[in-house]
């Protein structure tokens, strides 16, 4: 019976690396905050009103790498414009002399590695209250996130997910700040 | 004891088989964008592919009927009705397979994406690569 239970313990310490491991994979969703940088490159401040959607974000399943949902980019946008002051005010729904509409085409995230480098692309349209476009443009960004800034894998990528994101708000809202509105 | 140590490798199982199963097929048309008029297809070559996934991708595009022609990235204005990037990454488990394949439709005179799809699969529900890119040419196309 001893025997029995010594080995068992001893499966026992591999077992429970091995879950942590597995549960240490589990994903999590980028967060809002972790999308809104500490400064932005501000060359005007429009004067305007704005109001702002996200498309093509998804939801974060636990097998699956963190992803970015439209209500958490809306959110760090509103809240980074709110901050930059890029526009006066951000409206919801309808009536702001602007909007801007975000989508989200890609984000290339890696797999295995121990400095995790997320590029993201996203398309930026933004369109007068009559509809017509006034600025469009697909924009990169690139973050990297090394093991000595985060240890944990699942951790690291959600960090350079959220990195990248954060990067792509900053020059959204800067190449705003440079149009004549 | 036995029995809690088979319940544990059984939980231990059951999440490595639900990680080894992670699929993903997306396919998204960016607001205002419309792909009724575009006939004609500019793939991008990319120089890290290695597995000519520019011509099955051109292949599929002339079995539904366009035409497209492969060349290599340059800047915008492009002589086409749309521009076609992709990225492609590929993973090794007892053999290389592709793991993920991003395909996006592009404005010809400032690339500006105009549709997007996605495929992923696992090593468990891995697809040949031209499955990959007829899944993913299949959902932007079917995208609203």
């Amino acid at each position: 019976m001893d025997k029995v239970l010594c080995a068992n313990r001893g499966l026992g310490k591999i077992i429970a690396p091995l879950a942590l491991a597995l549960l240490a994979g589990c994903a999590t969703p980028a967060t809002h905050e972790g999308m809104i940088a500490d400064r932005y490159d501000i060359e005007h401040q429009h004067a305007k009103s704005v109001s702002v959607s996200t498309v093509g974000g998804a939801e974060t399943s636990a097998t699956g790498t963190p992803r970015i949902s439209d209500a958490d980019f809306t959110k760090a946008l509103v809240e980074s414009i709110n901050k930059s002051q890029v526009f006066s005010k951000v409206l919801p729904g309808t009536g702001a002399d602007y909007v801007l509409q975000v989508a989200i085409i890609s984000i290339e995230q890696p797999i295995f590695g121990g400095t995790f480098t997320v590029k993201m692309e996203a398309g930026w349209t933004l369109k007068r209250s009559d509809g017509t476009v006034a600025w469009q443009e697909a924009i990169q960004s690139v973050h990297m996130v090394t093991i000595s800034e985060e240890f944990v894998a699942a951790t690291r990528l959600r960090v350079a997910t959220e990195g990248a994101a954060r990067e792509n708000i900053k020059k959204g809202l800067a190449k705003i700040s440079r149009l004549n509105l | 004891m036995n029995r809690r140590l088979v319940s544990v490798l059984g939980v231990l199982a059951l999440l490595l088989s639900v990680a080894g199963c992670a699929n993903r097929a997306t396919g998204s048309l960016t607001p205002g964008a419309d792909l009724s008029g575009v006939k004609d297809y500019y793939i991008v070559h990319q120089p890290k592919d290695t597995h000519g996934l520019d011509q099955m991708i051109m292949d599929r595009l002339v079995k539904m009927g366009y035409t497209a022609k492969i060349g290599e990235e340059h800047a915008p204005p492009y002589k086409a009705d749309a521009v076609v990037t992709y990225v492609d990454k590929w993973q090794w488990d007892m053999t290389m397979y592709l793991l993920e394949l991003t395909i996006t439709i592009r404005n010809p005179t400032n690339n500006y994406p105009l549709a997007t799809g996605n495929s992923f699969h696992t090593s468990l529900t891995r697809k040949s690569p031209e499955e990959m890119v007829d899944e993913v040419l299949k959902n932007i196309f079917a995208a609203k």
